[in-house]
């Protein structure tokens, strides 16, 4: 087994995790200007939903096909993700929308606080599994072992990334969401409702972090209350990586930190002479983060004002 | 002038309203009244400061009054959202331009149909005919507005790249995308040389005729004003000091103490 590939591999399942959380911090960012530290949370919220919802069938149905069950989950936690995401800007967000702007980045924190714990009393402190309902298959690819979950997270995610892609930038809501990014006052004197853009852009960033909560559960084989911190955590790692605001980037940064993170566990040990386990992963990941900040301090792709959406 | 008689027995479009304005202790308007006629170029002149701009702002409802109302087509317009005055038929262009500057020409454009088209997220996901047929009329609609200011052949530029006098019909464009029935232009000709002066003048009349427009002009370029504008309003610190024909406020002794200073 080719270790390089399989970790090229398995980084860039993960990284196209990252990137469809990224893509919510982005994008708010884009248009607000804020840090929506409670999306980490409303990913987790996805998974939590959907979960539950999955066990529920399960109880009721237990011989259903188990790719049913799982699209029965997504297809609840999906609509129950932008709904929140929707409340939480309307509820948190807009009425601090012209107040300074420590303000809304402390309620944001405080979202999350309040949204962690919600799950922690509806669902409890313990890990929740991911019932094994999906049928197993591993496949070679150039020596690296792949399984047929890990296509699936790849070929999906990059499906809704080029529907957002094509979203922003073919269509009049992306227009609107380019226009709102730029100016939001001109683009409401040209007749733009800032607020609805404002809310449809949280809808969506929602409707990803949902996808990609149930696609982190099932990859890892469970959730629980406090997987959206560090997944958030390092999703708006991949957004600033790639150029907070904009689009490419935060893909670009997702994948990327991904494969960071997946080499840096492969090799780290090697690297170290064993001084350091796989288990600083993290630590690696995030050392290549302020690496190429000190070099490229707007990230990757992000000249703040370039293709901001 | 047999077309300026005719307009003149028209309806009225723009009521202002005993307009005040405060910023904290400062009085940026004072009581503003004026009343502009369908099919009219309405110009509003004054020293810098003088609250022109203010006044803009109130009408398009980027700043909310502090007292009195605007009126269009009889129904106020004051104190709504900005996008809630252009659907009533009220589009601007800006003092500094104010373009999209990392969207295409076109895109610029486009963004001024919004409010004249209403796929949503759905219609983007579902990409139906309707959706579609929609799409095309909006980029029909806008490279038609782009070969009516001169910005054939431009569609694909970015707006950030045009010359400056290119961009101040681009913003026009936009203007005219969401369908006004009136259309304030601030400044519109500032920073021009003579000759692209005399071109913007005649752009704005044809506009008028083939747009049904009424327009609102700020400028300080008396020449253009006296050319162009069937009638005029003075402002002077945040007042209305003179209005008329631009032959009466010319004479206007008022005028001419608020330009030259002095004058007791």
């Amino acid at each position: 087994m080719d270790i390089f590939t399989q970790q090229i591999i398995n980084g860039l399942v993960l990284g196209s995790i990252y990137a469809l959380v990224a893509l919510g911090y982005t994008m708010v960012y884009g248009i607000l200007e804020l840090i929506n530290f409670a999306h980490g949370e409303v990913t987790m919220m996805g998974a939590m939903v959907a979960l539950a919802v999955m066990g529920a069938i399960l109880g009721v149905a237990p011989n259903m096909p188990g790719i049913l069950v799982v699209v029965s989950g997504a297809l609840l936690a999906i609509p129950a993700c932008m709904l929140l995401g929707f409340a939480i800007e309307r509820v948190a967000y807009r009425p601090l929308r012209h107040a300074p702007r420590l303000a809304p980045l402390i309620t944001a924190i405080g979202v999350s606080i309040i949204l962690q714990n919600v799950a922690m009393l509806v669902w409890g402190r313990q890990y929740i599994p991911f019932p094994e309902i999906l049928p197993k298959s591993t496949f070679t690819v150039f020596g690296a072992h792949i399984t047929g979950l890990q296509i699936f997270i790849i070929v999906l995610s990059a499906l809704v990334m080029s529907g957002l892609w094509w979203l922003v930038q073919r269509t009049r809501l992306g227009r609107a969401m380019r226009a709102c990014a730029q100016s939001r006052e001109v683009a409401s004197l040209m007749g733009v409702n800032v607020n609805k853009v404002i809310s449809l852009t949280f809808v969506i960033g929602s409707a990803l972090a949902a996808i990609a909560g149930l696609m982190v559960s099932a990859y890892y084989g469970l959730a629980h209350y406090y997987m959206g911190f560090m997944l958030g955590l390092k999703a708006f790692s991949a957004a600033v990586l790639g150029g907070i605001g904009n689009i490419a980037g935060a893909m670009l940064g997702g994948l990327l930190l991904g494969v960071i993170e997946a080499l840096g566990a492969g090799y780290i040990g090697d690297i170290t002479g064993g001084f350091l386990g796989s288990h600083y992963q993290d630590v690696f990941a995030f050392f290549v983060l302020i690496a190429v900040l000190v070099f490229r301090p707007s990230g990757l792709l992000g000249e703040r004002v370039a293709t901001r959406a | 002038m047999h077309n300026a008689e005719v307009r003149a027995q028209e309806n009225t479009l723009l009521v202002v309203d005993q307009v005040g304005k405060q910023f904290g202790g400062l009085s940026a308007l004072n009581n503003v009244s004026l009343s502009v006629r369908a099919g009219e170029i309405y110009g509003l002149i004054g020293p810098n400061g003088a609250g022109k701009t203010t006044l803009f702002n109130c009408m398009t409802g980027l700043y909310t009054v502090s007292s009195g109302a605007i009126h269009l087509n009889d129904v106020a317009v004051h104190n709504h959202k900005p996008h809630e005055v252009v659907a009533r038929g009220f589009a601007r262009t800006f003092q500094n331009i104010r373009l999209f500057a990392n969207m295409t020409v076109l895109e610029n454009v486009m963004v001024g149909r919004h409010i004249r088209s209403q796929a949503g997220v759905l219609g983007a996901v579902l990409r139906n005919a309707l959706t579609r047929a929609e799409e095309k009329n909006i980029r029909e609609r806008a490279l038609y507005l782009l070969s009516r200011v001169g910005l054939d052949g431009k569609a694909q530029h970015l707006a950030g790249h045009l010359s400056y006098g290119l961009q101040r019909r681009l913003e026009i464009a936009r203007a005219l995308a969401t369908d006004p029935s009136i259309l304030a232009l601030d400044e519109p000709v500032a920073g021009m040389n003579p000759s692209e002066r005399r071109d913007m003048g005649e752009l704005f009349l044809r506009l008028r005729e083939e747009f049904r427009l009424t327009i609102l002009l700020i400028e300080h370029d008396v020449k253009l004003v006296m050319c162009v504008c069937d009638k005029l309003a003075v402002l002077d610190y945040g007042c209305k000091i003179s209005e008329g024909t631009p032959q009466v406020v010319q004479r206007d002794p008022a005028v001419i103490a608020a330009y030259l200073g002095g004058g007791k």
